[in-house]
């Protein structure tokens, strides 16, 4: 979307970058499986186990029942202390922070 | 929490420390959306205080809210208004009978009056069961069709239709009871009951009053007439002219 609204434009003033708390990576466990390990270790498995092992990777997400609450955290910590605020740029990165903790 | 494709999760205590310091708090405007739209079992939950200047969502929920009661006063002035004014057209007929019989009255003779509160004893039967249709039709809808919805509609219309039970001598002929039962019923509320038991008769009232002409079927079927038919009678026209 491009916003050509003259009063609007003038005045926007962009905000610092707010950076990542140095201490994010510890707030996160990994448990990255690459494709070539998960195919090591169903290989091993019975027909039944594989087809189970590979059903859970494949649903996982559907059985996520807690999807969206860093958000409303967020947005209670925005509410509560501004978007500024530690609070709201801990809760910001906890939700977003995980692509910037994903190597490359 | 996009665990099933980064492959990393929240350390369960960072979670729970999360989770105790913002789960169960709420901003005033989350908390007034929810209590609107399930206004009996929304939670009191405890609302955040805002820090400094007013929030942009809860100002714009303000206004939200303060408009729909604006237009909400506004919607209810108008019904009000709007059901309150009784057509007079349609009132008419069971208004002027009711001043003749009562002239009558006055003159001794009560059978134009005793008709009267017949035909009224019947119309207010009828509008209790058009009042306790429209409960049934917007009640719990679970072991009951569109079919027995309007079931019940249909057997207030029936009854409506019935003539009224006279004690004695009956003065007025029945097309003329027939009208005096839809006038009756178009100055009692709820207004929609009028048109629901007596549609025609109403409509054939307002025809009257408006000075309209009333035409036989055979007749409105000819005004507008089909091009097969036109087509023909232009033929049997150019032949009978031709010949």
């Amino acid at each position: 979307m491009v916003n050509w609204c003259k009063p609007l434009v003038e005045q926007f003033k962009g905000s610092p970058l707010c950076t990542a708390p140095a201490n994010l990576s510890t707030f996160f466990e990994r448990e990255v499986e690459c494709v070539t390990d998960f195919d090591d270790r169903v290989s091993l498995l019975k027909p039944k186990e594989a087809q189970q092992a590979l059903q859970k990777v494949l649903l996982l997400g559907l059985a996520e029942t807690r999807v969206g609450l860093y958000s409303k955290y967020h947005d209670a910590a925005v509410y509560e202390s501004g978007y500024g605020s530690q609070k709201a740029i801990h809760l910001a990165y906890m939700l977003v922070g995980f692509f910037f903790l994903i190597p490359c | 929490m996009d665990a099933s494709k980064t492959g990393l999760r929240v350390k369960l205590p960072v979670f729970e420390q999360d989770r105790q310091q913002w789960g169960a708090k709420k901003p005033w405007y989350v908390w007034k959306l929810e209590q609107r739209k399930n206004a009996k079992n929304t939670p009191q939950k405890p609302v955040l205080k805002r820090e400094g200047s007013q929030f942009i969502l809860d100002a714009l929920v303000e206004e939200g809210d303060r408009l729909k009661k604006e237009v909400l006063n506004d919607y209810r002035r108008l019904k009000v208004q709007d059901t309150s004014e009784v057509d007079q057209d349609l009132s008419r007929p069971w208004s002027m009978a009711k001043t003749r019989a009562t002239q009558a009255k006055t003159q001794g003779v009560l059978g134009f009056a005793e008709n009267l509160e017949d035909i009224k004893a019947h119309v207010e039967e009828a509008r209790e069961g058009y009042i306790r249709a429209v409960a049934i039709s917007r009640g719990p809808a679970a072991d009951q069709g569109p079919s027995s919805k309007d079931g019940v509609y249909d057997k207030v219309a029936l009854f409506f239709a019935k003539r009224p039970l006279f004690r004695g001598f009956v003065f007025f002929s029945d097309d003329d009871v027939q009208t005096l039962k839809a006038s009756l019923a178009s100055t009692l509320l709820p207004p929609t009951f009028g048109f629901s038991v007596a549609f025609r008769d109403l409509c054939a009232i307002k025809a009257r009053a408006a000075g309209n002409i009333a035409i036989t079927h055979q007749f409105a079927q000819c005004i507008t007439v089909p091009n097969i038919v036109s087509r023909t009678l232009t033929q049997v026209y150019t032949g009978h002219t031709s010949t």
